[in-house]
């Protein structure tokens, strides 16, 4: 058997593989370099606060009084719910924030007439939209999604 | 040059052989690395938060069918009702789950659901709703296997004699935490008047022969006879 440090062919074998090795190693890293440095920016995001209002509206039981108001035509309890919902959207968006919510029935998947919130507010084309579902409404079954819309104006 | 015959040169079979175990690992090695970057973990989908907010609305959703029970229940309904509604309940909540790309199941075991109105005698009286809903959604950018344990009473108690007047308590208990329920309605018939003092604590005069009803949050009843 020849000694390695004889042996000129398994000399160059060992260095190419080393070189192999070390491209390997090196183009992982790259990929992973880019990788990291391609991640998208971090924007702002205000989707979170909004869920969070809806959230607390809908444990302090005010989702479903709006749309049981809004099922009775109980005008007053309506105007009252509608400024509730009002402080607590616009209190989760940044002072430039605009919303408008309608529900729909999930049974029949129709909208529910009278439900709308700021209706005449046309979206902007950044708009994002919220979906959140109720399922109780005064003790009674009846499903409903409410259809969020939130963008700020001027962007 | 020499001519050699690639079946009889050991050095280039081996040197092939290697070199198609190296191709075989890199392959490998970059399949591996992919999908480490595609796992929701390192790389969340641009919506990834909105997907676990639809998951937490969903949880509410059936919350809320627990409600739905106990009100039905208070006001008369049957066991076979109450099935109705967590079938219905449960149904719609699936399909608006896979309506926002979040196939699921949603599951549970009739066995295991509990619902029980105590007699209007006994103080405290007691409405109360349990079952276990298993949560299975199998979607690309979330996972989730969970069975939720929902157990849901509503309480009215009297005190004894303090002072001058009498407590009524109304209560909640959900998954083993009580909290006091301040703006439930308590009516006492024959008609006795009751101040609602705010901290789930209604002072009124009580005596025996009376009927006192209560209004909880859900338009849930309680009935109490003295």
């Amino acid at each position: 058997m020849k000694k390695l440090t004889k042996n000129r062919k398994a000399q160059l074998f060992i260095i190419e593989a080393f070189i192999a090795v070390s491209v390997m190693i090196i183009m992982v890293t790259a990929l992973y370099e880019v990788q990291i440095a391609t991640q998208p920016p971090i924007e702002a995001n205000y989707q979170e606060e909004v869920y969070t209002a809806l959230k607390s509206l809908d444990n302090q039981n005010v989702l479903d009084g709006y749309i049981y108001s809004v099922l009775n035509s109980q005008t007053a309890n309506i105007t009252y719910y509608r400024t509730v919902i009002e402080q607590a959207i616009y209190g989760s968006l940044p002072d430039n924030g605009e919303f408008n919510l309608y529900y729909e029935n999930l049974v029949t998947s129709l909208e529910i007439s009278g439900s709308w919130m700021n209706q005449h507010l046309t979206p902007s084309t950044e708009a994002i939209g919220i979906d959140y579902i109720i399922s109780e409404v005064n003790g009674e079954l009846i499903p409903c999604t409410i259809h969020l819309k939130v963008w700020l104006k001027g962007v | 040059m020499k001519k050699v015959s690639l079946t009889k040169n050991k050095r280039g079979q081996v040197f092939l052989l290697l070199s198609i175990t190296i191709l075989i690992f890199l392959i490998i090695i970059s399949a591996t690395i992919f999908q480490i970057t595609q796992s929701p973990y390192i790389n969340p989908a641009p919506n990834q938060h909105q997907l676990y907010d639809y998951l937490d609305n969903s949880l509410n959703a059936i919350d809320d069918l627990s409600n739905v029970a106990l009100s039905q229940l208070s006001l008369g309904a049957s066991r076979n009702d109450v099935l109705t509604i967590m079938d219905e309940g449960l149904e719609l909540i699936e399909a608006y789950l896979d309506d926002h790309n979040l196939p699921s199941i949603l599951t549970y075991d009739d066995v295991n659901l509990i619902i029980a109105n105590s007699s209007t005698a006994l103080n405290p009286v007691y409405i109360h709703f349990e079952v276990e809903v298993s949560i299975h959604i199998n979607s690309l950018d979330l996972y989730y296997d969970s069975v939720i344990h929902f157990n849901t009473t509503y309480y009215m108690e009297t005190s004894g004699i303090i002072g001058n007047l009498n407590y009524v308590y109304l209560y909640k208990e959900a998954n083993g935490v009580k909290t006091m329920v301040n703006n439930g309605i308590v009516a006492i018939s024959p008609s006795t008047s009751v101040t609602n003092l705010g901290d789930g604590r209604y002072s009124a005069d009580l005596a025996s022969g009376q009927l006192i009803t209560a209004l909880l949050p859900h338009n849930i009843w309680l009935w109490l006879e003295i």
